[in-house]
């Protein structure tokens, strides 16, 4: 068995699942409508975060709880570390694109997307089998 | 078909919803917590997993003075098991299959119990879809005749209906109708450009 990860976790129900399945999917549609490259990505990023959760939630039954990436993308490897890399992926370009002047780059913003495509693809199969 | 729990046709009671809720979990947990999210009692839980047991079918490990449950995925059951257990997937998997093939579909939707997956027996297949241009065509109505006659050969529910073209649909966003609520709410889109579609017609 794998060590349990650092960071505040709180449990969560399969009907949490669904509310932060839904989440993923209204930030995807944000994303992929917007124009400006930072908004584009950031809204990218809380889709891949809200799709981690569910993946989590029908997983594992908890879920991060403290805004701490690492321990979210170390958690989130408990259930399948392909999904932990593209959700590091992401998330490493969040400071930039939430809060730094300079602009996040077009192919930056389209890989956020792509992360969030495949986590919210796996939330989704995931949200069905319950 | 159970909509909610179709695992619950092959197995019923507490075992199906044991097995369903294991493979639904990639992580081991004590036979209480097991017992929680299976809505089972926990003697009955801690039964099952005993027999479960003995059949190889689930792993057990200690943890302290607890002991963690698990399925067993390299098991022979354990494939079909997680297999029967994404059967919904399979429903859209097919359903999005069969639209594909429309000439003429500008949209189209999952919605109610069968899409939020508390559907049971009873429940009918909820499906919006929404036409390019009218719905009066012999070609639309042969095809929305064997999408019925299809859903209710995959699951033995009813298929429910609601046709629209773009225009009347546009209206229906338009006047904040209690359906596109839930199709925004909880809906699963079957084609790509459906959600594209929701958002133009706002």
């Amino acid at each position: 068995m794998s060590p349990r990860p650092a960071g505040r976790r709180s449990p969560c129900t399969v009907a949490d699942a669904r509310a932060r399945l839904h989440d993923a999917e209204a930030f995807l549609d944000a994303a992929e409508t917007a124009k400006d490259p930072d908004v584009i990505a950031t809204n990218a990023i809380h889709s891949a975060i809200a799709a981690a959760d569910a993946v989590c939630c029908v997983a594992l039954r908890e879920r991060s709880a403290d805004g701490n990436h690492p321990s979210a993308i170390q958690l989130l490897g408990r259930v399948d570390v392909g999904l932990s890399a593209a959700l590091k992926r992401a998330l490493d370009r969040k400071t930039q694109a939430a809060y730094e002047s300079r602009d996040i780059s077009a192919g930056d913003a389209n890989m956020c997307l792509r992360q969030a495509t495949i986590l919210l693809d796996a939330a989704r199969d995931r949200v069905l089998a319950i | 078909m159970d909509l909610g729990r179709p695992l619950a046709d092959l197995i019923p009671g507490p075992r199906g919803q044991l097995l369903a809720t294991l493979a639904q979990l990639e992580t081991p947990v004590t036979v209480r917590a097991l017992a929680r999210y299976a809505a089972v009692a926990p003697q009955t839980a801690l039964n099952l997993v005993n027999d479960l047991a003995d059949a190889g079918i689930v792993s057990a490990e200690r943890a302290g003075s607890a002991q963690l449950i698990s399925l067993n995925r390299a098991h022979l059951l354990a494939e079909p098991l997680i297999s029967l257990a994404r059967t919904r997937a399979r429903l859209i998997q097919r359903l999005t299959g069969e639209l594909a093939a429309w000439p003429h579909l500008a949209g189209a939707w999952l919605f109610g119990s069968a899409a939020r997956g508390t559907g049971d027996r009873g429940s009918d297949v909820d499906l919006l879809l929404v036409a390019d241009a009218s719905t009066q065509t012999a070609q639309w109505a042969g095809a929305t005749a064997q999408l019925a006659d299809h859903v209710l050969s995959w699951t033995g529910n009813q298929a429910q209906l609601v046709e629209h073209t773009r225009s009347s649909f546009a209206q229906l966003v338009g006047s904040d109708n209690p359906m596109v609520a839930a199709v925004r709410a909880e809906g699963i889109a079957l084609t790509p450009h459906s959600r594209s579609l929701l958002r133009r017609a706002a």
